[in-house]
């Protein structure tokens, strides 16, 4: 499938309680006692790796992405987790941007359900935010032939 | 050669290896000195990674530097967690009037068996 056939939903999360916790490039969460910074790389890994939890995910990032990360991947300057992953970190909220591949045969709409439902409950639970919105691209589909080498044709004279 | 002389720690360094301790005790958690290595504390010949002891005015404030483990617990708990270990350490081994904030900063999420290096 063409890169851009997508949906893009967005969904609003049930207002939380406001956790104060605030992130790097922000002022960290404050106590009597010390505070707490939370950076934005973790947030974005949260989203990633709660997103890959869900059945049907099969990968994130668009083909691009992939091709870029495997490359920066290998001389140790990628990470894999994080791809495909955008987020936008304020005080309290966070607002989440998947590109993700789903398997063929999964349902996208559902899966990208699961997904928006996935993420915001692991990064409410996890990092405090309020979790504004998850736009989720389908960037492509899996097949699962799609990762097996091809033997060469036989060649067709003698 | 000469022969080196052994000083007893300072506050400061045992502070350090306290909130080492403390950190190495807890699950599903470790420290980071960071890509560039310089969240430590030197202690003698070795260094303790992910931890920073700095004097401001009487008191010692205290840096740890940490990566959860995947899926970690909320991140306000785990810092809570580790600061009220390294107070309760700091009030058994009679450093309590030493100790003041306790900064705890989470640099990154990892699956067990991941060691890439913190950004």
């Amino acid at each position: 499938m063409a890169d851009g056939s997508s949906i893009t939903k967005e969904s609003a999360a049930p207002a939380s309680s406001s956790t104060a916790v605030t992130h790097r490039n922000s002022e960290p969460l404050s106590s009597e006692k010390g505070q707490t910074t939370i950076t934005d790389g973790v947030v974005t890994k949260v989203a990633g790796l709660a997103a890959r939890e869900v059945p049907g995910v099969y990968e994130l990032g668009g083909s691009t992405a992939r091709a870029i990360g495997n490359v920066t991947q290998k001389v140790g300057l990628g990470d894999a987790r994080t791809q495909g992953v955008s987020v936008e970190v304020g005080q309290r909220e966070a607002a989440v941007d998947l590109t993700v591949i789903i398997e063929y045969g999964e349902s996208i709409p559902q899966v990208a359900e699961a997904v928006r439902n996935q993420v915001i409950k692991r990064v409410e639970g996890i990092t405090g935010l309020s979790v504004t919105e998850v736009n989720i691209t389908v960037n492509d589909l899996y097949f699962p032939g799609d990762d097996v080498e091809q033997p060469p044709a036989p060649p067709r004279v003698a | 050669m000469p022969e080196r002389v052994q000083r007893p720690a300072s506050g400061r360094v045992l502070l350090a290896r306290l909130a080492e301790q403390v950190i190495a005790a807890q699950d599903a958690v470790s420290t980071t000195a960071g890509r560039d290595g310089r969240w430590v504390t030197a202690d003698g010949d070795r260094l303790i990674d992910g931890v920073v002891v700095a004097a401001t005015g009487r008191r010692l404030d205290v840096e740890l530097h940490v990566v959860a483990e995947w899926p970690p617990e909320p991140l306000q708990q785990l810092a809570a967690r580790l600061r009220g270990g390294l107070e309760r350490s700091a009030s058994n081994s009679g450093l309590s009037d030493q100790l003041g904030d306790v900064d705890v900063a989470i640099h990154d999420v990892r699956e067990r068996g991941d060691t890439g290096a913190v950004r």
